[in-house]
């Protein structure tokens, strides 16, 4: 099929621009990629919720600063990055596990105010708790350990390039298993509840529990993208848990595309060129992006990635076989 | 013959009004039954209430000799119950075959499996292809089912209903809103259906040419309470019945 | 120990009244028009804004000033509901809700923008100035003016809605949209004064707050969390609840600072986590 062949060129032609990156671009470009992945494992996390099961989180900023936070942790004492990154992704998904079950029995806006308040209980633990949290100061002078296995090998994340491909190694992994994962009998159940969780009930499925799966796997994503925050920065502080860090996964999704898999990648990317255009002219971007996500649930719903697919791709004469609207 | 569903005293109150008032009825496997009723007498809360849909205020409920009173839906529909909205309930944003397979995976189990696409799966597949043959639908398959026509999508809404293997499968007025070319093939369609396979079928209904075209046995309801219950002829004959649809050509 | 208890008492009402005034425009507008509104908060904030402005700047009266910002905020609320949430009342829920979010952000910024981004403290009104002993303890007269003032908001609201032909076609709409509109209710022009209404009473709050509170961009938003357990304590839509849950988050707020220090809101949730279990539709649904 001509669409889906494009489609895989032009994802390769992306890998390769971005394993060969560092190597004819300064240390700027390199950071602002880091930065562009994290928000898009970010994003992906929450359009599990959003797009494949119809669930609006207003708090995934939340699982983000615990992963951070628990990376950081973990990093100021045992110098290991793996380690680091798998404990906040732990701790962010036992943390989902524990506030879905809370948030997931409920109707679908009762489950967006829930997810709001969480989200910023955690931004005031996180303000307020300073012998765990270090308080408004945050944690300070995290170092960016080294990758290895002790007694055999270790390579240092010190230098940008290096630390750069151990992110997009982790991306892309973490995006693949993704992609997996959308094709699999559990995400089609998602889909089900999203479209219909009456019929979904009445076809024999215990909503609640793929509702909590599919929580925690997204806090676990949101954890993911938290801890590889920590090394990058060398600080954690709490508006990482702030709502209008919660916003970003929201406003990016919309602008990629709310019902497709790469939508939030896409809005991710054009987020960050979208900021970076913007604040040469004004420190006010927050109205600017504010005004957009207005503009685009009024206009223009479905996202740049079905506009194209449909506009662009429709007009090259490839038919998916998937009509519009469908991810 | 076995029973497959009895009520004790179910009991049902919108603030005064009884859609439910000590309601004892009893199905048997293998007979067609039809509810019939003027409206507001209690028919759909009925299945409602039976589904797993609402919960009674007070009376039991038992199936193939289970109390499943308690039951959440989605373990009633395990157990081997289900049914069919008035309202029709699809998947609108899949195509049909999606659609299908949602049912069957939860029905084998398969629904907490993460990596295995779902497309790749033989037994899957197969189930799905045969509910898509048994409707008519297999021409159908890639559609997206919100854009099917009214009678696709009730076909479709039956299919989903008999995806799970039910022994007891409830139609909540499945000719709603048909034309009459539709409504033959939903007829057609439900006769043979209950013929071929191990599925009880109860229907609710207002179209008298079906639900005596079809049914073994028919149930009044009215106000919430069993007026009349028998095979058809005694129910044409019954006086009562007969002085509720006053005015109603039915015979 | 008696008297700081009673007065954290006093405290958390005068914080109730704050959060009536903000709950009590978010239930009414999700009640009657279906939607809510996640960018209320940035209401309350822009009537305190004005009013400091007409206050604090321009040294008119208090009292007018708390008009003028009535009256502003109550414009920008026919605005955003005729221009904007007008377009999205049969869209889905998520599409709602991200839009009312897109607000906030707006909002923040246009403050800054217009005001700057710096804390600005406003001065007492003189005739409501001095403090009153309390079991001993100097209590602000000011604090006792808002919760007189909370409670006649309440019971006027209560007549309104009750007692008047407009409030029962308020109610019928909110009960029945499309029976109330084949009886020839007008129905655009009441959710304008529906939405109109609310975005006052949070200005209320906002502008009545600027003597004693600081104006800050976000100072909306932080309270809107407790408007959200509010309501769901009390029901949404339902304003009597809205009243009552406001008591009942301000007074265990004001003791939660007082013996559980940096777990205040925890107890507030607990307390929400209880009433969604038990009694999902809010205390007093019908």
């Amino acid at each position: 099929m001509p669409g889906e062949r494009m489609g895989k060129l032009l994802v390769g032609a992306l890998l390769l621009f971005l394993v060969l990156l560092p190597l004819f671009s300064g240390r700027y470009l390199p950071y602002v990629v880091v930065q562009i992945l994290v928000l898009a494992l970010f994003a992906m996390g929450f359009n599990l919720l959003l797009g494949y099961t119809g669930l609006l989180s207003f708090g995934q900023a939340g699982f983000f600063a615990i992963g951070a936070y628990a990376c950081a942790k973990l990093l100021l004492v045992v110098p290991s990055l793996p380690l680091g990154v798998a404990a906040g992704v732990l701790a962010g998904s036992l943390a989902a596990a524990f506030l879905g079950v809370l948030c997931v029995r409920h109707t679908r806006i009762y489950f967006s105010m829930l997810t709001l308040s969480f989200g910023m209980m955690i931004y005031s633990l996180a303000w307020k708790w300073r012998e765990v949290t270090g308080g408004d100061d945050g944690l300070v002078g995290i170092p960016r350990a080294p990758v290895g296995i002790p007694g055999l090998f270790e390579i240092s994340m010190g230098p940008m390039t290096h630390y750069y491909y151990f992110v997009l190694a982790v991306s892309v992994g973490a995006i693949l298993l993704l992609r997996r994962l959308v094709r699999s009998p559990f995400v089609l159940i998602l889909k089900g509840i999203r479209d219909s969780e009456n019929r979904a009930c009445f076809s024999g499925i215990p909503v609640r529990k793929y509702k909590l799966t599919a929580f925690v796997l997204a806090g676990a994503y949101a954890a993911l993208a938290g801890s590889l925050v920590p090394p990058l920065e060398s600080t954690v502080t709490p508006p990482l848990a702030h709502w209008t860090h919660s916003a970003e996964p929201v406003l990016v999704t919309l602008l990629g595309g709310i019902y497709s898999f790469s939508g939030p990648m896409v809005g991710a990317a054009c987020f960050y060129l979208l900021k970076d255009f913007i604040v040469r002219f004004t420190q006010y971007w927050l109205i600017c992006f504010g005004s957009i996500i207005v503009i685009l649930v009024l206009l223009f719903r479905g996202g740049l990635v079905i506009f194209f697919q449909e506009k662009v791709l429709g007009f090259l004469g490839a038919k998916t076989a998937r009509g519009a609207g469908r991810g | 013959m076995a029973e497959l569903l009895r009520t004790e005293r179910l009991r049902k109150y919108y603030g005064v009004v009884s859609a439910a008032s000590d309601l004892e009825l009893a199905f048997q496997e293998g007979v067609l039954t039809s509810i019939i009723g003027p409206n507001g007498a209690g028919k759909t809360t009925f299945i409602h209430l039976l589904t797993g849909h609402v919960k009674p205020d007070s009376g039991r409920i038992f199936f193939l000799g289970e109390d499943i009173t308690k039951f959440p839906t989605h373990l009633r529909v395990r157990r081997g119950i289900s049914r069919s909205f008035q309202v029709g309930d699809i998947f609108p944003r899949l195509s049909v075959r999606e659609n299908l397979q949602i049912p069957v995976v939860a029905h084998l189990g398969l629904g907490m499996s993460f990596l295995k696409p779902v497309e790749k799966n033989p037994a899957v597949q197969e189930r799905v292809d045969a509910l898509l043959e048994e409707v008519g639908l297999q021409e159908k398959s890639h559609v997206l089912a919100g854009s099917l026509s009214h009678g696709d999508q009730r076909l479709l809404e039956i299919a989903l209903a008999m995806a799970p293997e039910p022994r007891l499968l409830f139609l909540d007025e499945p000719t709603a809103g048909m034309n009459p070319v539709e409504r033959v093939r939903i007829l057609e369609n439900i006769r043979k259906l209950s013929e071929g396979r191990s599925i009880t079928f109860v229907i609710v209904e207002h179209d008298m040419d079906i639900v005596f075209a079809l049914s073994d046995r028919i149930v009044v309801l009215h106000r919430g309470a069993v007026m009349a219950d028998g095979k058809p002829q005694e129910i044409r004959q019954n006086k009562e019945v007969r002085e509720i649809y006053l005015g109603e050509e039915f015979l | 120990m008696l008297e700081k208890l009673v007065f954290q008492g006093l405290i958390g009402l005068n914080l109730a009244m704050y959060l009536w005034l903000l709950s009590a425009g978010l239930t009414l507008v999700f009640g009657v028009l279906g939607v809510l509104n996640f960018a209320h908060g940035s209401l309350f904030m822009l009537g305190a804004y004005l009013a400091f402005t007409f206050y604090g700047k321009l040294g008119l009266s208090f009292g007018v000033s708390v008009l003028f910002s009535l009256a502003g905020v109550g414009l920008i609320g026919a605005i955003l509901e005729r221009f904007f949430f007008r377009r999205i009342y049969n869209l889905e829920v998520p599409y709602q809700l991200i839009l009312t979010f897109g607000f906030i952000l707006i909002f923040d910024d246009l403050v800054k923008m217009v005001w700057g981004g710096v804390a600005m403290i406003p001065p007492m009104p003189a005739f409501l100035d001095g403090s009153l002993l309390v079991m001993g303890r100097p209590f602000p007269v000011y604090n006792l003016f808002i919760i007189l003032f909370g409670i006649a908001v309440a019971l006027f609201l209560w007549f309104a809605l009750e007692r008047t032909w407009w409030g029962r076609t308020v109610r019928a709409s909110a009960f029945d949209r499309e029976m109330a509109s084949a009886i020839g209710v007008d129905i655009p022009r009441i959710f304008t004064l529906v939405f109109v209404l609310a975005a006052m009473l949070a200005a209320l709050g906002g502008a009545l707050g600027t003597p004693v509170r600081v104006v800050a961009p976000g100072i909306g938003t932080a309270m809107i969390i407790q408007a959200f357990v509010i309501t769901v304590i009390g029901g949404l839509g339902n304003l009597k609840g809205a009243f009552v849950g406001a008591l009942i988050v301000g007074v265990l707020t004001a003791y939660g600072i007082l013996l559980f220090p940096v777990f205040e809101l925890f107890i507030i949730f607990v307390v929400m986590g209880a009433v969604l279990m038990l009694k999902p539709e809010g205390l007093f649904a019908k």
